[in-house]
């Protein structure tokens, strides 16, 4: 085949295939409230966090990012003590995780910590509500 | 489908400007993070899952869920290890396509821009115990089914037999294989040892036939797995279509392997390989090869992972006037990523076929970076120097591109 028409005709193929695929394609349904918080901030600003806490938050946007959008732990609306326990331990025990008990501990704190501070209001509020 | 120019500067940024280009056009695709590859979408889940430090290497989660027949790893409510099946919708939601242009330049040789394949590659699961993986390029102008596998599964997800059937990847440990991180195969791997008329065999190329296995998988610290794959396979010993010789007949090979998963990413494992061709000619003789490798990996700490292989082997014809051939090739790698999407890596690779063939000994580096902007395109630059026999070393370099939908 002449190399020169082959790719003339081999480079749009491609692309018809591609945004065929596009149309075709159909992605398993996200929860629409997981999937907006998967569109909010993908990054806390720690600038004024303790010096343990920005260390922790490294560890946290490494290790929480490797399943799933870091914006979706960012975005959530767990911020009890508790919540976050049940769901640092929930992701702890899924195969590959790689988050081991000491890195649960520390992700754990971080985000009880981030929590009280950004989400203060929201804290406060659930808090009245269990009390 | 080449097209070769001589190699000027102007030529090489003209080439570099239409990958920039097509770059430019994938990232405007309106894909998101998690809509790229088949499984991807099916699990609405980051590529990083299960592969390391970037596709289509495979970390052990990956390795895992492919060993089970592309279902999930989980863990219930109770904490005890499932398997976790999602039925697409339809199969082509299964199937990604895959677009890989190559500029390649060897010292020599004019510089070229090629539209190197188109494939379709696709898997997973009909039923409880039955799934399937198909591969299918377009390559040359020319369409060829590259793969097809089925497999059945059985028994609980801490200890599965499987059967798996068809063109197949012989290799459990594949991070050399289809999973490599840059174009240049792993020479223990992908060089041949000729032995009289038989061309030789080698250890990548996909195989007709049968493979049987046990894998034992259990739960860890930190989600972490261990696993042991044992797996004996029969196959045709060559591929398909046999060589130009008619080789492929009467071929009978039996493989066996062992693969040691621990922690997210470490390996450790074994095969070997015993082969016979007969020659149909009007010799009628035959001729044998073995094989027995080791190889393994180690994250030494997050983000920067050692991979080691060696294999030796052993080739004779039943012909007294051909002498055996002895040979021996191992390699040695780093990967290091840089920052998130963007990694290095560096090897060095020695084929060594014993004296009498010299010429076919190789040796010499491998060193590149991969890079994936978007989780729809992945781009790799990689330098080849290759000192084959006495000669001079060869120099080859390679841009590539691979757009993933």
């Amino acid at each position: 085949m002449n190399s020169t028409l082959s790719l003339l005709m081999g480079a749009p193929m491609l692309v018809v295939i591609l945004a065929a695929g596009l149309g075709a394609r159909t992605q398993e349904t996200l929860d629409p409230r997981i999937a907006a918080y998967d569109k909010g901030p993908a990054t806390i600003d720690v600038a004024k966090y303790p010096a343990d806490m920005k260390a922790r938050y490294k560890l946290f946007a490494t290790r929480c990012s490797k399943c799933h959008t870091i914006a979706r732990a960012i975005n959530c609306e767990f911020v009890l003590e508790d919540e976050w326990e049940r769901y640092v331990k929930r992701m702890m025990r899924k195969p590959g995780s790689g988050i081991s008990a000491s890195d649960g501990k520390e992700i754990y704190e971080f985000l009880a910590f981030d929590s009280k501070t950004r989400k203060k209001a929201l804290y406060e509020k659930k808090l009245k509500q269990i009390k | 489908m080449t097209i070769q120019t001589q190699c000027s500067a102007r030529s090489i940024l003209t080439r570099l400007w239409s990958i920039a280009l097509l770059a430019v056009v994938s990232f405007l695709m309106p894909a998101t993070a998690q809509a790229t590859p088949a499984f991807a979408r099916q699990f609405n889940a980051k590529c990083s899952m299960c592969h390391a430090p970037l596709p289509p290497r495979l970390n052990n989660l990956g390795l895992t869920f492919k060993r089970m027949g592309y279902r999930m790893p989980d863990v219930d409510k109770d904490g005890k290890l499932v398997l976790q099946d999602k039925p697409s919708r339809s199969l082509s939601d299964n199937f990604a396509l895959i677009g890989d242009i190559r500029l390649e330049s060897s010292r020599g040789t004019p510089t070229s821009l090629s539209m190197h394949e188109i494939e379709l590659v696709g898997a997973g699961t009909a039923g409880a115990h039955l799934s399937y993986a198909a591969e299918v390029a377009w390559e040359a102008g020319e369409f060829a089914m590259e793969g097809y596998e089925g497999q059945l599964l059985f028994g609980q997800p801490k200890a599965t037999f499987t059967a798996r059937f068809g063109l197949i990847n012989t290799l459990l440990w594949d991070k050399f294989g289809h999973q490599r991180l840059g174009v240049a195969r792993a020479h223990l791997l992908n060089r041949r040892v000729p032995v009289g008329s038989f061309v030789g065999y080698r250890p990548r190329d996909m195989q007709e036939g049968i493979e049987f296995g046990v894998n034992l998988t259990q739960l860890a610290d930190g989600g972490a797995m261990r696993s042991t794959f044992l797996s004996v396979g029969v196959y045709n010993g060559l591929t398909p279509a046999g060589n130009e010789f008619g080789e492929s007949d009467d071929s009978k090979d039996v493989m066996a392997q062992v693969l040691h998963l621990w922690g997210e990413n470490h390996t450790l494992g074994a095969l070997w390989y015993r082969g016979k061709v007969t020659d149909i000619g009007t010799a009628g003789f035959d001729d044998t090869y073995n094989r027995w490798g080791l190889f393994g990996n180690y994250e030494l700490h997050p983000g920067t992972d050692v991979l080691a292989g060696f294999m030796a082997g052993r080739d004779d014809a039943t012909d007294d006037t051909i002498a055996r051939i002895s040979s021996r090739s191992w390699f040695l790698e780093l990967n290091q990523t840089i920052v998130p999407r963007l990694a290095a890596f560096a090897r060095y690779d020695r084929f060594e076929p014993r004296k009498s063939v010299a010429s076919a000994r190789r040796q010499g580096p491998t060193l590149g970076v991969a890079y994936q902007p978007i989780d729809n395109l992945l781009m790799t630059a990689e330098y080849t120097g290759q000192k084959v026999g006495a000669g001079t070393r060869s120099r080859d370099l390679v841009v590539r591109a691979i757009v993933i939908y």
